[in-house]
């Protein structure tokens, strides 16, 4: 007898990069990686699940962003061209390891994986991801939702609501334009949430969210079933909590899953390892080493010392894990049933990223567990939001409090002293930007390009991902960039626009590099 | 074992070393942070023969290092504390602690305490089989759910946030292919610069967490020059000053800071979690006089505890509230009384919807609701605020608005601007609305 609920949630994203500008751009790298590692093998799963019709539902943000850059024909082309590298180095590999029957075998592992995913990718889904994933939304197997238009982090930028409510508005057209319905869900940038953002969702129809664990717990007034039941707004869209203990147990740096000495071990890559004049094509075009996404050991144990990488053995170790995680769920919720009406649901979501692209077996594990959850029990169901208030359509009404799932909780990652500096910036240019859509609300024209251009860049320069990025300290150069970029662009057309002096041409320039949301209406800032 | 030389290591090496040296280290660590830490775990490595360690030694001693100034200390030590107690459960925990340096920031990455010893008791448990351990753990929680009700709740921010290295260095993962400069050509493109000012008198505040706000501002120096002149006192007798008034459900409350105008940038320790919170930043003169130059948008400071409102068609005991808090948050979490006030967290300008009932149950549940009326009148074409938000005033200077009033005590901080703009007064009404409930059966 079902007695809970687990809501698995998968948060894909990743920020626009696209330079046109450039034959090739490193950052791009960023996209295609996750569509070799986590997007095709993710795809792949739920193709076999739906194919051996287990039963399965599973909530997966794709973001704006995301979406943009899979349908973008030049990203594709250049997808195309990253995996026709990869595959010839697959096919150096098989013959320069002939000698080496532990690396030969996973140089073979590497050619196979890489050649489906053209197949896949090329053939199969004719370069259009989107619809794959849209496949299993018809299906009734996935529930896509929503994110901020550019993933912009909303609690920071309160001091403008009418940003809040373009990223919001924003994001639900292009959902609604790549996926062909609204979202009825979003996942808030970072989980992000402040107390009235319920009221920008309710607005394009969205009926849940998500917080982190105490956005939820410090509701007012106080949840009764915790984590475990949604709450309310009072405006009557829904709140689900993360748990802490599914995310702990896959993450936690001893205890979590992905550091099992017979996993993959993610940094060591022939692209630092081999010989640089063989792997001179292969890496960087200015001649840096970088990831190439052959890697050939084992996590093994701590030291320096690896083993070769055995693919049977961390597949068993991914059933196990499963398994693990399974029984644990099934217990919780049995614990939990016991306590409360109506049944319990445990939400654990995950960046979707981390599945394969860090934890390489990640989409086998998750393989196992829908299947282990299909057939191996009978406590739990897997859900999704919108099925759990179908089944309990009663919940309490709480108002949550404002939480992150960042570093300690709440704002910090993004406002720090590496980033605090960009916030006098775009809360100047968010002023701005309604300023402007107020005043030129009928234009038309190359005034409204101009417009809408600036939108865009404002949008650009919101993404969350610069501030995570100058923080944590990985290409930072490149986040710091991208930010000044954008909001010098910006600055410029606002001047530009004021002044009426727009130069069509440059203004043509910056559409083509900057072409996200080519339907944006910058009236949505004075609506 | 000789010691890499760490000097020329990106801080992806470093990280790539840690991995290898399985030291918990995530990308978010300061490239100095990591070394130290790195430098820490090969001198343990080294020390292991002996069977010794002073990582934890030395992360104590760190922590104590700096007690009168640091942010949440309390915080920090009770979460390592705990951690210690729990390392059967969760060793992750320990693996990282927060601490404030002086200057109020955050530097992270303290190693683990025994960190081999919860490596050990990782693996055993690992050796121990799934099954095994997670079956003690299902068994366990009720049991140290039950011994702690009815304790005194320890605070909760930590708990809720063990922190999930994996997780971190798992999500920087998605922007790490090479090393963490540009490889590209795009190196060569100059980095446009932004504006140093956009010329206006502006004051911002931010919450970051339950305790700090981070605030910046931009002054004309036509304003300060201004500032001095209406102050009419000598300038070094002034004083530059950061005014924050606060209201956390208790009566206002307003504190001064010492700024340099210059600085351009200020973060806030705030006492109460919840406040309603604005800032002005003016000249502070030697009589007392105060003259404002410009002032902040108003926030509500995030709570860091559960709410003292209970749902009236859903009454909640603090004891079965507290059994799902713990099932929530972890065994070792528990309800902490805030200490008095309301939440703050759900009134706030931008939020003045009327609430209405979920709209799902197919019945109407008897329901009510209060709104309140802020009316008065200003100079005409003066211009009136509430909060942040203008209010329409008439042409004869008159205004109304009309506001819902959820449960709680709430502070309607209403401004006065002169027609040319300048704050000419402040009013701040403030309303509580609390429902008496009746349960049961209620005869009319």
């Amino acid at each position: 007898m079902t007695q809970g609920y687990l809501a698995l949630v998968l948060h894909a994203h990743l920020p626009y990069v696209r330079h046109p500008e450039y034959p090739e751009f490193l950052e791009e790298d960023w996209l295609f990686e996750a569509i070799t590692e986590t997007y095709l093998p993710l795809i792949s799963v739920f193709d076999g699940l739906r194919k051996d019709e287990v039963p399965f539902e599973l909530t997966l943000t794709l973001s704006p962003t995301l979406l943009s850059m899979l349908a973008d024909p030049m990203l594709q082309g250049r997808y195309r061209r990253f995996l026709d590298r990869a595959i010839e180095l697959s096919c150096k590999e098989v013959e320069r390891t002939r000698t080496e029957p532990a690396f030969h075998e996973l140089a073979q592992v590497y050619h196979w994986r890489l050649t489906q995913a053209r197949e896949l990718f090329v053939n199969r889904y004719q370069n259009d991801l989107i619809r794959a994933f849209a496949s299993f939304q018809d299906s009734g197997h996935l529930e896509i939702v929503t994110c901020g238009a550019t993933h912009g982090y909303l609690p920071l930028m309160n001091v403008n609501p009418s940003a809040i409510r373009a990223q919001i508005q924003v994001a639900a057209r292009t959902h609604q334009r790549f996926l062909g319905r609204k979202p009825r869900g979003i996942w808030l940038p970072e989980c992000g949430y402040l107390p009235g953002i319920e009221n920008y969702l309710e607005e394009v129809g969205i009926r849940f969210f998500f917080t982190d664990t105490h956005g939820i717990l410090h509701a007012s007034p106080r949840p009764k079933h915790g984590i475990f039941a949604p709450i309310y707004c009072p405006n009557g869209v829904a709140a689900f909590g993360r748990d802490v203990e599914s995310s702990k147990q896959v993450w936690s740096a001893r205890e979590g899953y992905p550091g099992d000495p017979d996993y993959r071990d993610y940094y060591r890559d022939i692209g630092f390892d081999l010989d640089y004049d063989y792997i001179r094509p292969y890496i960087a075009s200015t001649g840096e080493r970088k990831r190439t996404g052959f890697k050939y050991y084992r996590i093994t144990g701590p030291g320096d010392h690896k083993e070769p990488y055995r693919p049977a053995d961390a597949l068993h170790k991914a059933a196990l894990h499963a398994g693990h995680f399974m029984f644990n769920r099934e217990k919780q919720i049995e614990h939990l049933a016991g306590l409360m009406q109506p049944a319990p649901i445990v939400v654990a979501p995950y960046d979707a990223e981390l599945f394969g692209h860090w934890w390489f077996e990640g989409p086998e594990w998750l393989n196992f567990l829908i299947r282990k959850i299909a057939y191996d029990q009978d406590n739990i169901r897997l859900t999704t939001p919108l099925s759990y208030l179908k089944r309990f359509p009663t919940n309490q009404v709480a108002r949550p409090a404002e939480s992150s799932w960042g570093y300690q909780g709440y704002h910090e990652y993004w406002l720090g002293e590496k980033n605090e500096w960009i916030y006098p910036h775009l809360h100047k240019a968010a002023e701005r930007m309604e300023a402007l859509a107020r005043r030129h609300r009928s234009t038309t024209g190359l005034p409204e390009r101009a417009l809408n251009q600036a939108a865009r860049e404002l949008l650009s320069a919101q993404a969350s991902d610069w501030a995570f990025i100058m923080t944590s300290g990985t290409m930072v150069e490149y986040a710091v960039k991208r930010t000044k970029t954008h909001l010098s662009r910006f600055n410029r057309l606002y001047h530009d626009i004021e002044g009426g002096r727009i130069d069509e041409t440059w203004l043509a320039e910056i559409e083509d590099r900057s072409n996200l949301f080519p339907h944006i209406n910058f009236r949505v800032y004075a609506e | 074992m000789t010691e890499p030389d760490f000097k020329t290591m990106t801080k992806e090496k470093l990280l790539e070393l840690a991995a290898r040296k399985k030291v918990p280290a995530s990308a978010r660590l300061l490239k100095k942070d990591l070394v130290a830490l790195l430098k820490k775990a090969l001198k343990a490595e080294g020390a292991a023969a002996g069977g010794k360690t002073r990582t934890a030694r030395t992360a104590k001693k760190k922590a104590a290092g700096k007690p009168s100034k640091t942010a949440k200390p309390t915080r920090v030590k009770k979460g390592e504390k705990k951690s210690v107690k729990k390392t059967a459960s969760s060793p992750a925990k320990k693996s990282t602690a927060a601490i404030k340096t002086s200057a109020g920031r955050k530097t992270t990455g303290k190693p683990a305490k025994k960190a081999g010893a919860a490596a050990a008791k990782a693996t055993a448990r690992k050796k121990a089989g799934p099954k095994t351990s997670s079956k003690r753990r299902a068994k366990a929680a009720p049991r140290r759910a039950k011994a702690r009700t009815g304790k005194e709740s320890p605070p909760v921010g930590h708990d809720l946030h063990p922190p999930f290295e994996l997780e971190d260095m798992a999500q920087e993962a998605k922007f790490l292919v090479g090393a963490p400069t540009l490889l590209d050509e795009s190196r060569h493109e100059a980095t446009p610069e932004l504006p140093e000012a956009y010329g206006e008198d502006r004051l911002v505040m931010l919450p970051r967490d339950p305790h700090w706000a981070h605030i910046y501002w931009e002054l004309n120096p036509a304003a300060i020059e201004g500032g001095f002149r209406d102050l009419a006192a000598g300038r070094e007798s002034a004083r530059a000053i950061l005014r924050v008034h606060s209201n956390d459900g208790e009566g206002p409350r307003a504190f001064d800071v010492d700024i340099d105008f210059r600085t351009r940038r200020h973060n806030l320790h705030l006492q109460r979690p919840g406040a309603t919170v604005h800032a002005e930043i003016g000249l502070l003169g030697p009589g007392g006089r105060f003259v404002p130059l410009v002032l902040s948008n108003t926030v509500t400071m995030p709570v860091d505890g559960p709410s003292d409102l209970v749902d009236e068609e859903w009454m909640t005991t603090d004891e079965e509230f507290n059994k799902f808090y713990q099932l929530s948050a972890g065994p070792d979490a528990t309800a902490r009384q805030r200490r008095g006030g309301q939440s703050g967290g759900s009134f706030g300008v931008g939020s003045f919807s009327t609430p209405r009932a979920a709209k799902n149950s197919g019945e109407v549940s008897p329901w009510m609701r209060a709104e309140v009326i802020l009316y008065g009148a200003t100079t005409p074409g003066g211009r009136v605020t509430l909060g942040d938000e203008p209010i329409e005033v008439r042409s004869d200077g008159t205004f109304s608005i009309r506001l819902a009033l959820p449960e709680g005590r709430h502070a309607m901080p209403i401004t006065f601007h002169s027609p040319s703009g300048r704050v000419v007064n402040r009013i701040i009404p403030e309303i509580s609305r609390k429902n008496r409930r009746v349960t049961g059966e209620v005869s009319s």
